[in-house]
């Protein structure tokens, strides 16, 4: 017997010995892949937003591989009809992980206010609302004060 | 649920399966399988269109798995070549068909992200050159001697062919 033989019947011993389960869960998959589109799409809409750029996507792409989903699956248990979570006040990449874990599609807006760069303001449908799983969310976040970038001089020259 | 997570949904019951083998194989750790096929499946959710388009959605899905998985396995081999002391280390078995699996397994993990690849793809996908070429976007030349290498290397690590062992019972 040669070596490829022997490794044609080492490697399917060797992966039937780990016992591995037939199916990963759909639900589950399917939630990560969710996720990971909207992670995906809302970089490619940042990195185009040069004045929030750096601090959206910096938080995003961290929360986008190491946080787990601040929602639990349990919220997704009646498959018809869903209450929108409450994630105003909440940094943009928390909101995101809380709304696809539960279900929902987003939207980033922009706008200016007086709340800190990159927080959520307000979200549409709003917190609290029955929809159905899938629905666009759209989270409007604040892009810092109007005045940030043209600070009103206190000082004569 | 639209038609998108339908098929999606219908991919994952039918081939994550498959997938989780294949991916076992790569990495040598259950754990981390079920991470590379779930990293892989979210990868082909965001590409589901030209999932479904390809010629053969399962062969491209396998190629988002195995380059993932060539990726993941080169972080790795960074950060495992500062541990001293791998806690891991396989009990001696009793059994020599055993003992030949952990070698086996033990060879595998020594080889180099895309040997590893190649040894796979031929030997447990039982794709061709030609097919591991494509999965691999490189040469079949290349196919070739990655998998000479590897060879080498195993049939070293393997040692002789303990003809006894393969023989009884036959």
């Amino acid at each position: 017997m040669d070596v490829e033989d022997r490794l044609r019947h080492g490697l399917s011993a060797l992966a039937d010995a780990a016992q591995l389960p037939a199916t990963l869960p759909a639900d589950a998959v399917l939630r990560r892949g969710r996720r990971r589109r909207v992670t995906v799409r809302s970089s490619a809409l940042i990195a185009s937003a040069a004045v929030v750029a750096t601090a959206i996507a910096v938080p995003l792409a961290i929360s986008g591989t190491h946080h787990t989903p601040a929602v639990k699956p349990a919220v997704i248990q009646s498959p018809q009809v869903l209450s929108v979570p409450d994630v105003t006040l909440q940094p943009l990449a928390a909101a995101i992980q809380t709304m696809t874990a539960a279900g929902f599609e987003v939207q980033v807006n922009r706008t200016t206010g007086l709340e800190p760069l990159g927080v959520v303001i307000y979200e549409s449908p709003a917190a609290g609302s029955r929809t159905t799983p899938g629905t666009t969310v759209t989270l409007t976040v604040s892009a810092g004060p109007a005045s940030a970038t043209s600070q009103p001089s206190t000082t004569t020259p | 649920m639209n038609r998108r997570d339908e098929e999606f949904r219908e991919f994952v019951v039918g081939r994550s399966g498959a997938l989780l083998r294949t991916a076992y194989l790569m990495t040598g750790d259950r754990g981390l399988a079920e991470d590379l096929v779930q990293s892989t499946l979210a990868k082909a959710y965001v590409a589901w269109g030209r999932v479904q388009s390809a010629d053969n959605p399962d062969a491209y899905v396998r190629r988002i798995l195995i380059n993932t998985g060539i990726r993941a396995g080169r972080r790795r081999q960074i950060t495992e070549i500062l541990r001293a002391d791998p806690p891991e280390a396989p009990a001696p078995d009793t059994t020599a068909h055993v003992d030949e699996r952990q070698r086996l397994a033990t060879a595998l993990t020594d080889l180099p992200p895309r040997q590893r690849a190649v040894v796979v793809l031929r030997y447990f996908d039982d794709l061709s050159e030609v097919a591991a070429a494509e999965i691999l976007s490189c040469s079949v030349g290349t196919v070739k001697s990655q998998a000479s290498k590897a060879l080498t290397k195993l049939r070293l690590a393997l040692g002789e062919v303990p003809e006894e062992v393969h023989r009884d019972g036959c």
